[in-house]
């Protein structure tokens, strides 16, 4: 359906988006995962047609949209501050793109009732938008960004600007919606447990291209590189020069400055394990946090390295642990 | 408790005689004299057209002049707003210029550039060698019409480009991602997101054209009379003070009218809804309709914002004639002459004033102006605070002062104090409490959010260390407001330098000040005269510019005063 070539574009002199591309198929949800300042909303501005990039190309269904302007586009987006137009009531701003489409006034008001009872605010057809609360905007702006029935949804960080308790909330409520639109969905985000939520696919923007692209599972299991194991919170990374460099592994990689060991904190195991591998640590407990059945535990080794495992009791501030990784638990990285 | 009651009282007290005895005494002296008149003359004292003509034509102007204004200002607020281009920066400072100018100083701007010895009949006139000038551009509505477009153009950019640059850039994004063509998202969510500051700008636009007075008596001539204009010529020259402060009251009612739709105008309407967190990006014109735009917008800018000012200050350095009685020494070009001129009593000039008492005239009321004004202004924002809930209420009471034209203000004190044995022959010492009250407001504006923004509990703290009242407003008050202090002088100073509107009524023929003096060379043949004139504006012009300059580098943001 919607596919991405080679973007390229430039913010302030240094490029910000460096030959991205990317496929999206029918009825796909895909989160678009990036820290911040990555450039996730400016990707999707130029899919909507919005900002031109300076080199690259969005087709849809093989056709280049070059000549085809942002309001013939029939892409939704939902901005991160909603962008609900605070001159408008509520129905009037989910009413807008289907008075765009010229739709004859009594079907406008059919689909907007529709949408006010999809997302359960039927009697605020009249309330000033400027009035809402911050979910009520969010869920404002997810029924305008629909009603126009547009081919793709693209949604910027639509829980960005809420609070823990009411994100965790509405991204239920938004997986619904978002899979009962059988519409193909960029979603971008810069929390990963959101997109693990949420998306079939992950696609991971780092230094303005996709680092990797995969299901939630492929990602966990096998991230690409030390970064994406780092910004996906996988676990401890040690760089291989911090490892004994006397005790080799066969088969492995060198230690190197080049490579990095991905140390899950739930793979960790108490004690010693008397084999001659790299992976036996000794530390202080620096922290210990109960999360619910098991405990989130910091060591700190003598060489200043600091690990994160999880133990099934409470340690003692300040007691000494042994910890170690078996062989095969444990994931060599590119830096 | 009953202590801090009669304080409150004591600080209200010298303020509110100030303003009972100079501002609203004049101003009930003008209704009773215009009512009783016109009782005891059973209402046969004036004609209808007497006040109709001049307010149709105040109207007339007024808008032709506001429409003018928009026509140039919103496309420069879109300019500013949006594009970046060379010189961008400075072109926005050149442009705010025209708006702190006084009057006079725009008059002569006008003067030199349009007038019969202007540079544009200079040059045409060497271009074609003519023997008299070819274009006649003063005394008509269109030097009216352009010196206000030159004058409020730079309201609309500031106040409606703010709001557009402010203006959030997804909102017409949103609606062109919904359907609507550019064209379409800029009239169904740009326009009316703007729409409140258009409407407040253009009342304001409106209300400076209605009440202007100095630019019409200057550059329209004697046949075009607005309210003001009329106000001073029936005082002035027809001695008919009733039917003065007839139309004084007929001014004054407009005022009113649209400073309180001015006021309503800025209620903020969607607040922070519509505005970005920060201002959006400025982009280089890239299309080539978008480069046309830039180019033409510039031009224009330039040749109407600009070559006045430039105009006034190269032509008060250049003689194209001889002086009179200075036969046969007809030199030519670049000269100083006119500045020299400034300190020497020639019997020639008008008047035998020579340009330098005007000078110190208009120092010694601009000093005692900035003193007065700004002592009255720190005592008055004290008493409004210390009113606690009261204070909204009290508030205008010291703001209505703006409201009431300058002219309005001399027509009333000539009224009161014009047969007084107090002042008799002293009239002009008025001329600094007439610039007081102008300024007054202005520096309350300038003081109270000062005052406003002092953490209480910094007094408390000084005060339980052991300081008196005194000395904790000497350490903990002073240095804090000592910006907000140096500014209201500054402020009060140049209002007072450039004042004519009252000036004009109040001033001694031998004792003029810089703007009267400058009218009176103006309006007299003679190059001598005309080149003082010149020279004197010039001075005039660069130590408002050199004032403002200081104000905008002192202040501290968020305190502009209009």
């Amino acid at each position: 359906m919607l596919s991405v070539r080679d973007i390229y574009k430039k913010y302030e002199g240094a490029p910000l988006l460096n030959g991205l591309s990317f496929d999206l198929a029918q009825g796909e949800i895909i989160c678009l995962l990036g820290s911040s300042g990555s450039g996730k909303s400016t990707l999707l501005r130029i899919i909507a047609g919005l900002e031109e990039a300076e080199s690259g190309a969005v087709y849809w269904d093989g056709v280049d949209l070059a000549q085809t302007p942002a309001h013939k586009r029939g892409y939704g987006l939902m901005f991160q501050d909603y962008a609900l137009f605070p001159h408008r009531n509520v129905y009037d701003n989910i009413a807008f793109g289907l008075r765009m489409q010229k739709h004859p006034e009594a079907d406008i008001e059919k689909i907007v009732g529709e949408r006010l009872k999809s997302i359960r605010m039927e009697n605020f057809a009249k309330r000033p938008v400027t009035e809402l609360s911050g979910g009520e905007q969010q869920r404002v702006a997810l029924a305008r960004a629909l009603a126009p029935d547009p081919r793709l949804l693209m949604l910027d960080e639509p829980l960005g600007a809420l609070d823990q308790g009411l994100r965790e909330e509405l991204t239920q409520e938004l997986r619904q919606t978002l899979r009962d639109s059988h519409k193909p969905v960029i979603y971008v985000t810069h929390d990963h447990q959101e997109a693990f939520g949420l998306a079939d696919r992950l696609l991971i923007l780092h230094d303005g291209v996709i680092v990797q692209g995969g299901s939630p599972q492929e990602l966990f299991e096998n991230p690409a590189n030390a970064w994406v194991a780092g910004f996906l919170g996988l676990g401890n990374l040690i760089s291989g020069n911090d490892l004994q460099n006397d005790r080799m592994l066969s088969g492995q990689p060198e230690p190197s400055n080049e490579t990095v060991w991905l140390l899950r904190p739930f793979d960790a195991r108490m004690g010693d394990s008397q084999a001659d591998i790299p992976f036996n640590f000794e530390g202080d407990v620096l922290d210990c946090i109960y999360m619910g059945e098991r405990y989130r535990t910091k060591l700190r080794t003598p060489q200043g390295i600091i690990l994160s495992i999880e133990t099934p009791s409470l340690c003692v501030m300040g007691e000494q642990i042994k910890v170690y990784w078996q062989v095969e638990d444990v994931l060599c990285l590119k830096s | 408790m009953k202590r801090s009651i009669w304080q409150t009282l004591l600080l209200w007290a010298l303020p509110l005689a100030f303003l009972l005895v100079f501002f609203y005494q004049p101003l009930v002296a003008i209704f009773r004299l215009v009512f009783s008149t016109q009782f005891s003359q059973g209402w046969k004292l004036f004609r209808w057209s007497q006040i109709t003509k001049p307010l149709g034509f105040t109207l007339y102007q007024a808008t032709l002049s506001t429409i003018l204004t928009l026509i140039l200002g919103l496309p420069a607020a879109y300019l500013f707003a949006r594009f970046q281009f060379a010189g961008r920066k400075f072109l926005r400072v050149l442009i705010t210029i025209p708006f702190i100018l006084p009057t006079v100083v725009v008059a002569a701007a006008f003067n030199t550039l349009l007038g019969p010895r202007g540079w544009l009949n200079l040059g045409l006139m060497s271009l074609f060698n003519l023997s008299s000038p070819p274009v006649n551009m003063l005394n008509s509505l269109s030097a009216i019409l352009l010196a206000h477009v030159f004058y409020n153009t730079s309201i609309v950019i500031r106040m409606v480009g703010s709001s557009l640059s402010r203006l959030n850039q997804n909102l017409p994004s949103a609606a062109q991602n919904l359907g609507a063509s550019p064209w379409r998202a800029f009239k169904e969510v740009t326009l009316p997101l703007l729409m409140p500051s258009i409407l407040s700008a253009t009342l304001m636009v409106f209300l400076f054209d209605f009440s202007s007075f100095g630019v019409v008596l200057m550059l329209g001539g004697p046949q075009f009379s607005t309210l003001e204009v009329e106000i001073y010529n029936q005082a002035m020259n027809r001695f008919n003070l009733p039917v003065a402060g007839l139309l004084s009251i007929v001014q004054l009612a407009f005022t009113l009218l649209v400073s309180v739709l001015i006021n309503r105008s800025n209620q903020p309407r969607y607040g922070k809804a519509a505005m970005a967190f920060e201002s959006s990006g400025l982009r280089v014109a890239k299309e080539s309709w978008e480069k046309a735009f830039v180019i033409i917008m510039v031009t224009v800018l330039l040749l109407l914002m600009v070559t006045p000012t430039v105009s006034l200050v190269t032509r008060s350095f250049f003689s194209f004639e001889a002086a009179r009685g200075e036969r046969g020494e007809l030199n030519t070009g670049f000269t100083l002459r006119y500045y020299r001129e400034l300190f020497e009593n020639r019997e020639k000039s008008l008047f035998y004033v020579p340009p330098i008492l005007a000078i110190r005239n208009s120092m010694i009321y601009a000093g005692i102006t900035m003193l007065l004004a700004t002592t009255l202004g720190l005592i008055s924002v004290y008493a409004i605070q210390k009113s606690g809930s009261l204070s909204p209420f009290l508030e205008p009471l010291f703001m209505l002062p703006l409201g009431a034209s300058a002219v309005t203000l001399g027509l009333g004190f000539l009224i009161v104090f014009g047969s007084s044995v107090l002042t008799q022959g002293r009239f002009q010492a008025l001329i600094p409490v007439a610039h007081s009250l102008v300024a007054l407001p202005l520096v309350i504006r300038t003081l109270l959010p000062a005052l406003r923004g002092i953490p209480v509990n910094l007094r408390l703290v000084a005060t339980s260390m052991g300081a008196s009242p005194s000395r904790a407003f000497r350490e903990v008050d002073l240095p804090i407001l000592f910006r907000a202090i140096v500014v209201s002088l500054l402020f009060a100073f140049t209002i007072s330098l450039g004042e004519f509107g009252a000036s004009s009524f109040l001033s001694n023929t031998a004792m003029p000040t810089i703007p009267v003096a400058i009218f009176r060379y103006l309006s007299q043949p003679g190059a001598l005269n005309y080149g003082q004139a010149l020279a004197m504006s010039s001075l005039l012009m660069v130590v408002c510019v050199a004032g403002s300059i200081i104000i905008e580098q002192i202040r501290l943001p968020g305190e502009e005063v209009f």
